[in-house]
């Protein structure tokens, strides 16, 4: 790996291969700098000459060629050299541009400083003895380093944050990454500002890095032309730019009321650090924090997502539906967005922001809303776009055509899955967008499914109604509905009465053989039967025990039991003459015992109706 | 409105109450500097002056040995200078009054002056003899940035936006070809300033050529000049009249004559087509040459000569004249048909 490198300092002209005598660029790589580039390098190179300084280092990001170097500049003072004119205040500055293949692997400007420590130049003589210099050309060679042999591996945790001081700067710097401003001065050793930022800066996601850099020693500076805007000073305060005063020693923090801002978060990565700063744990972790911030800025995010998404969901959930609502307005309208992020849980609208809104699985998302609450064209007024139409499923177009008068039809039902039917005709069922015969029709079409729709409670109460209503439909069974819908709901002949395979007629014909003891629902039944002719041929009990007159069936009559039953109701409720009996053919013994259990039963009734008078 | 001291920025500066505190800021976003009370209410003359020369021509030296000359002057007990003085109006400027001087008048010469933005040096003076009260901001820029016109937009633009330029230059460091060198130090700075940064100096800035080092080459002067120098020291300055200017004009135009005849006419018309206005002024700043960082000589006020001279042209240039200048003016100009 190439390190490219440069040194800033004063010799004498016949020294430097530009024959200048002041301070100036001596060496540096000709072929990666311009006369530009190095014009914005030594814009940052600082010495501070109204203090006691040994040496410090500044770290900044310069773009070079298309790519950002991470500059790191060793700036020497050598108090006992002179210049041409005898003058001191000479110092050398031995610039390292480390690429960014290097610097996004390591992080930490320290270690990366640590592989060219030894490099270093302390002194003009130095410098002008290296065989890394030709004094002809002014070029210096780059220091390779050879990564995979005798350099450790760059750690990738974080360092650790130990207090709320070093806490609010992450914020001011993350702050100060994205905004460049405002300048930052604090006060303190030029070693412990470097050590200081070198932790800070771990927490800056890399796209921002460039736009960090600092100097650490800046007394007396004017940091209003100055482009490094955070400084550090050990005695003289730099001035200008209205910046925010940091004591390291102290740890106090002196800022104006307006500047308040700049420790608070303001982005959803800036707001997942702040509360969930333990969190993050690894450099990783930063970025992949940070790309979700960025899909939730309306931006493109390439690489890992952080996979443990409740703390930046829990600390983001305003910020993830503004974003959802910013991103998907654009893409299936206002109206739908808004009722897209009425419906799912923040974490569900992140999934789709990170997904980038597909609009397949948006329709899907609002098919299952619309089932799932039983949505209908009152509840939603606005219309759906013609992408989103295009990339529905087979059943939201089903539903979209209901919406607009299309019903749907038995067959619309058969591609689709077995769980999709049952939801989509618990829809139907639920929101009654369909009529009775188109509802009847889908439900005998879907027998395999009929039990799972009829036990879920609700819906069974809807077909329970649809099948009162149906029975209550037909006129000439007035009266008794009731018992044939109970029946028909006791016997589990729900569908096969939906389906035709039983109808009324079958279902009394039952009822009354089940019910022939029943005396309170044969009276009923009787009644009924004096009120209503019905066509009852095909029927042996209806005909004998409701249309006796209609003739007896002989089945009914060889039984001893219905024979028994037959010749009770004949009697008591149709009123039978003795000889009406005789001719269908019971005998005098029958009968008498009839009417005897009929006077024994008379008797019994009024002893009850005395007792329970008394 | 006024001109920010410390950005160069046209502003109005902005009144904050802050408990106790009631400062003035500056109203540029980038600056926002406390401005000295005086720079924004002060009804006094105003102007600003900047260094223009290579390094280790005597920029910073000839700076402090005027902060220094200025300092003995409070201190002189003649008539003229009786109700003289001046203050720093900042803490830059206090450290460059009473440390940077203070470690000249021990002998001591400045370090070189390394290439970061500087702050002014902003001097408020009271009774000036012939003039009267005066505020003054100074830049002193490495002299690195003079050496590529790159920088000057940059580094250098105190100087291209400052009212007068103290065009510094110390012929013996130029070597042989110190014609061409003059030349080529006028050429960069005006063409830096005219295409980098569009300001034409001809209309803005008047240009004062200071030939420091002068005891250097004392012996290649007419002795005119020579003996002007010689006699140049502190004294000379004690009882200042209305001559004075006379005499410096006079001056001016001898080393004006001297340099013409020593090659530097390209020199001489470079400035004089591209400034409004351009004197020449000879000057030693130590007296001596220096050894090393310490002076040949334990210093003595005496010592630096016609150090003062610039300090008076500056005044004089942009020093806002009464009615009977002007009056005098055109009436020299109707007597002699100029």
């Amino acid at each position: 790996m190439k390190v490219y490198n440069f040194v800033y300092t004063k010799v004498a002209p016949e020294e430097s291969p530009w024959r200048k005598k002041d301070f100036h660029t001596v060496f540096y790589p000709i072929e990666l700098l311009t006369r530009e580039d190095l014009l914005e390098i030594e814009r940052r190179i600082y010495f501070p000459t109204s203090t006691e300084f040994n040496e410090k280092k500044t770290v900044f990001y310069l773009k070079i060629k298309g790519e950002y170097y991470l500059f790191i500049l060793h700036i020497n003072n050598l108090p006992e050299a002179r210049d041409i004119y005898g003058r001191g205040g000479i110092f050398l500055c031995h610039g390292f541009m480390f690429p960014e293949t290097l610097w996004r692997d390591f992080n930490s400007p320290k270690d990366l400083f640590e592989l060219v420590k030894n490099s270093v130049f302390k002194s003009r003589e130095a410098v002008l003895s290296s065989p890394l210099v030709d004094k002809a050309t002014g070029n210096i060679s780059p220091i390779i380093i050879d990564l995979t042999d005798k350099y450790p591996v760059p750690s990738r945790s974080l360092p650790e944050i130990n207090s709320e001081f070093e806490k609010q700067l992450i914020i001011l710097l993350n702050n100060f990454a994205r905004e460049r401003k405002p300048a930052i001065v604090i006060k303190g050793e030029p070693d412990s500002i470097f050590e200081l930022m070198n932790k800070l800066i771990a927490y800056i996601p890399q796209e921002l890095k460039p736009n960090i850099g600092w100097d650490s020693a800046f007394d007396n500076g004017n940091l209003t032309f100055y482009p490094l805007k955070i400084v550090g000073f050990k005695e003289h305060l730099p001035l200008g730019d209205n910046p925010i005063y940091i004591d390291l020693l102290t740890q106090r923090i002196e800022i104006t009321q307006e500047l308040k801002w700049v420790f608070m978060p303001h982005t959803p990565y800036e707001r997942w650090l702040y509360h969930c700063l333990k969190e993050s744990k690894t450099y990783e972790h930063i970025e992949q924090a940070y790309r979700l911030s960025l899909i939730l800025e309306g931006r493109k995010a390439s690489g890992e997502l952080l996979s443990e998404r409740d703390g930046f969901v829990s600390c983001n959930r305003e910020e993830i539906i503004n974003g959802f609502l910013k991103s998907a307005s654009k893409i299936i309208g206002e109206e739908l967005a808004n009722f897209i992020s009425y419906n799912l849980k923040p974490g569900e609208l992140l999934e789709l922001l990170i997904e980038d809104l597909p609009l397949s699985k948006i329709a899907l998302i609002i098919e299952k809303i619309v089932i799932k609450h039983n949505f209908t064209p009152k509840a939603i007024k606005f219309k759906f776009s013609e992408p989103l139409i295009k990339h529905a499923s087979k059943r939201l177009k089903l539903i979209l055509n209901l919406w607009q008068g299309e019903p749907i039809s038995p067959s619309d039902l058969e591609t689709l899955r077995r769980e999709e039917r049952i939801e989509l005709i618990k829809y139907l069922i639920s929101t009654a967008q369909l009529k009775k015969e188109n509802l009847i029709e889908i439900l005998k079409l879907n027998e395999d499914i009929f039990d799972t729709l009829f036990s879920s409670p609700e819906i069974g109460k809807e077909i329970e109604k649809l099948l009162f209503e149906l029975i209550a439909s037909q006129r000439e069974f007035r009266g008794i509905e009731n018992f044939l819908f109970e029946r028909i709901l006791n016997k589990k002949q729900v569908f096969a009465f939906l389906n035709n395979q039983i109808n009324l007629m079958d279902v009394l014909e039952e009822f009354v053989k089940d019910n022939l003891m029943d005396e309170e629902k044969m009276n009923i039944l009787i009644s009924f039967a004096k009120k209503t002719k019905l066509l009852c041929k095909e029927y042996p009990y209806i005909t004998s025990f409701l249309y006796p007159k209609k003739g007896v069936s002989e089945e009914i009559l060889k039984n001893k039991k219905t024979r028994e039953r037959l010749l009770f109701i004949l009697a008591v409720y149709h009123k039978y003459k003795d000889d009406d009996l005789k001719e269908l053919g019971f005998d005098e013994d029958e009968i008498s015992k009839i009417k005897k259990r009929q006077r024994d039963k008379s008797l019994i009734e009024k002893i009850r109706k005395l007792i329970k008078f008394r | 409105m006024i001109r920010c001291p410390y950005c160069l920025e046209m502003v109005k500066p902005k009144f904050e109450i802050k408990g106790n505190v009631k400062v003035y800021k500056c109203s540029n976003q980038e600056c926002q500097r406390e401005t000295p009370r005086v720079v924004v209410e002060g009804q006094i003359p105003k102007s600003s002056v900047g260094l223009v020369g290579f390094s280790g021509h005597g920029k910073t030296v000839y700076l402090t040995a005027l902060f220094y000359l200025l300092k003995k002057l409070r201190e002189k007990h003649s008539n003229k200078w009786k109700d003289y003085y001046f203050s720093a109006l900042d803490s830059y400027t206090i450290e460059i009054v009473y440390e940077h001087v203070k470690k000249f008048e021990n002998s001591k010469l400045p370090e070189s002056t390394p290439k970061n933005f500087p702050f002014p040096a902003l001097l408020e003076f009271k009774n000036i003899p012939n003039f009267g009260d005066w505020l003054l901001s100074m830049y002193d820029t490495a002299g690195a940035v003079f050496e590529n016109p790159l920088d000057i937009p940059e580094q250098g633009r105190f100087v291209a936006k400052a009212d007068v330029c103290l065009f510094i230059i110390s012929i013996v460091d130029c070597g042989d070809n110190w014609a061409d060198e003059m030349e080529k130090l006028l050429e960069t700075y005006r063409r830096a300033v005219y295409d980098r940064m569009h300001i034409n100096l001809k209309e803005t800035q008047k240009i004062i050529v200071v030939l420091t080092k002068a005891d250097e080459f004392v012996d290649k002067l007419p002795k005119k000049l020579a003996d002007y120098l010689e006699k140049g020291s502190i004294d000379k300055y004690l009882y200042l009249d209305n001559g004075i200017i006379k005499e410096l004009e006079d001056i001016s135009i001898s080393v004006r004559e001297w340099l013409i005849k020593n090659n530097c006419g390209g020199f001489v018309k470079l400035a004089e087509g591209n400034f409004k206005k351009v004197r020449y002024t000879i000057v030693s700043s130590t007296g001596a040459k220096p050894e090393g960082m310490d002076l040949a000589t334990k210093l003595k006020p005496e010592h630096p000569k016609r150090v003062l001279d610039p300090f008076l042209w500056i005044l004089y240039e942009v020093y806002p004249k009464g009615i009977w200048y002007y009056l005098k003016k055109f009436g020299k100009r109707l007597l002699f048909n100029d």
